[in-house]
């Protein structure tokens, strides 16, 4: 694998951001937890939590360690920050470590950021070739918070940004079928992906209103026919009687009204369907923003590695 | 009995992508009205079913019989099969063809090829040295 900086791709899950060599692909994604495949091997794993409570990075590597030797697994030895690497800021608390087992070793840090809590563990796998070179470029790239502008979301093909507000709850990735649902406090997004659209549109007459009605997205307070063009894609919106977002509506003085929407496009050139899906969302703007941003990755070619 | 079941050496993933999907020659396949494959597989009944049934008289010269039609997709897949691809090699193939992701179509591929493999449709040969990830 090249050191030179090559094609890219965005990175974001479960609050972490980075830029990654294009050839890398998603592998297994958890809940905070992420790993990366090259030619079919792990390349990458992350692991990432909000602490609650104090923090130690020593006694968290100790503990690591530790159990390494508890389960016969390769033991965690904490090692200096590879030059190669680069510095974090100053509100960070970095600990580099490494193992190596009969087969396979890795390296890695503990990346502790005061400000937001979180915890995150990111290592590369050593597949006796040596730790990827790629390595540095990729922890270059490395956010555990960014600008609202920052894709929230891009793994496998997909990306998106939403408003930092929203938390994951639900994720679904099947062959054919992605899914992601986030919420927050009353309002609900869910990110929907279909493939290969070709397939999926000849049993529907080339007709995404009637896909969508056959995929059963549509709930019964809609109306199939009240459908409206918005460039490309079709979208619906429908109301929903709630009796506590009146009464929260009443008390604040505000307009009773939510956003309750769903809008599906194709994308013919990548093959994709795409399609959002909002449930009391507080305005039309922010359900403009999801759907611009919502797309399918582009591996960026040549695109140099940038803090 | 289970205690002296010899236990069969888990294949790795990378073992598993490389073994070459054979149909079954008991198949019969032919293309519908509709562009899709119907199959046709002899139906494998347990032994003591079929000595029940030829018992009761029911049992015939030829074998019971099914039939599966293949979706699209599937289609395409066993369209694939031809005794010298391997899964990988399947799974590349499609994911070019249908322009899904890659990881979709190993998926999606993987999945179908067991359950052909569970109706007897198809067998898996082991890979061929220096064949691990040929073909496509």
């Amino acid at each position: 694998m090249s050191c030179r900086p090559g094609a890219t791709q965005p990175f974001a899950w479960c609050g972490i951001a980075m830029r990654i060599p294009a050839a890398w692909e998603t592998g297994v994604l958890g809940a905070g937890y992420a790993l990366l495949e090259y030619r079919s091997r792990p390349v990458m794993e992350l692991k990432t939590a909000v602490i609650r409570g104090h923090f130690s990075l020593p006694r968290h590597l100790k503990q690591l360690a530790r159990m390494g030797r508890n389960k016969g697994v390769p033991s965690l030895q904490p090692m200096p920050m590879p030059p190669e690497w680069p510095a974090f800021p100053p509100d960070a608390q970095v600990g580099a470590f490494s193992w190596q087992g009969p087969r396979v070793g890795g390296q890695g840090l503990v990346h502790f950021c005061r400000n937001r809590r979180r915890a995150t563990l990111i290592q590369f796998y050593d597949h006796g070739e040596g730790v990827s070179c790629s390595a540095a470029l990729v922890l270059k790239t490395f956010r555990d918070h960014g600008p609202d502008a920052d894709p929230s979301l891009a793994v496998y093909d997909i990306r998106a940004t939403l408003p930092k507000r929203f938390t994951l709850r639900q994720f679904q990735f099947e062959a054919g079928r992605f899914s992601l649902r986030f919420d927050h406090s009353g309002e609900g997004v869910t990110l929907l992906r279909w493939s290969p659209a070709d397939v999926m549109l000849a049993g529907c007459g080339g007709d995404l209103k009637r896909l969508a009605g056959k995929m059963g997205l549509l709930p019964p307070a809609a109306a199939m026919e009240a459908y409206r063009y918005v460039e490309d894609t079709v979208e619906w919106q429908w109301r929903v009687k709630d009796l506590r977002r009146g009464l929260r509506a009443l008390w604040r003085r505000s307009a009773p009204d939510s956003l309750n929407a769903l809008r599906i496009w194709h994308r013919s050139r990548a093959n994709r369907i795409l399609a959002v899906r909002v449930e009391g969302l507080a305005d039309q703007a922010t359900f403009e923003r999801i759907c611009r941003s919502y797309g399918i990755v582009q591996k960026e070619e040549a695109r140099p590695f940038q803090e | 009995m289970g205690l002296f079941k010899k236990k069969r050496p888990a294949l790795s993933r990378n073992e598993a992508l490389a073994c070459i999907p054979v149909k079954s020659e008991a198949v019969s396949a032919h293309r519908t009205a509709a562009g899709v494959i119907r199959l046709r597989y002899p139906l494998v009944v347990k032994p003591w079913i079929a000595e029940l049934a030829k018992r009761f008289g029911a049992a015939s010269t030829t074998p019971p019989a099914r039939q599966l039609e293949l979706d699209e997709l599937g289609t395409r897949t066993w369209e694939l099969i031809d005794g010298k691809r391997s899964v990988q090699a399947i799974a590349s193939q499609f994911a070019r063809q249908t322009r899904v992701h890659p990881k979709e179509a190993e998926a999606a591929v993987t999945r179908f090829l067991r359950e052909l493999g569970r109706r007897g449709i198809i067998g898996m040969a082991p890979a061929r040295a220096g064949h691990q990830n040929g073909g496509g």
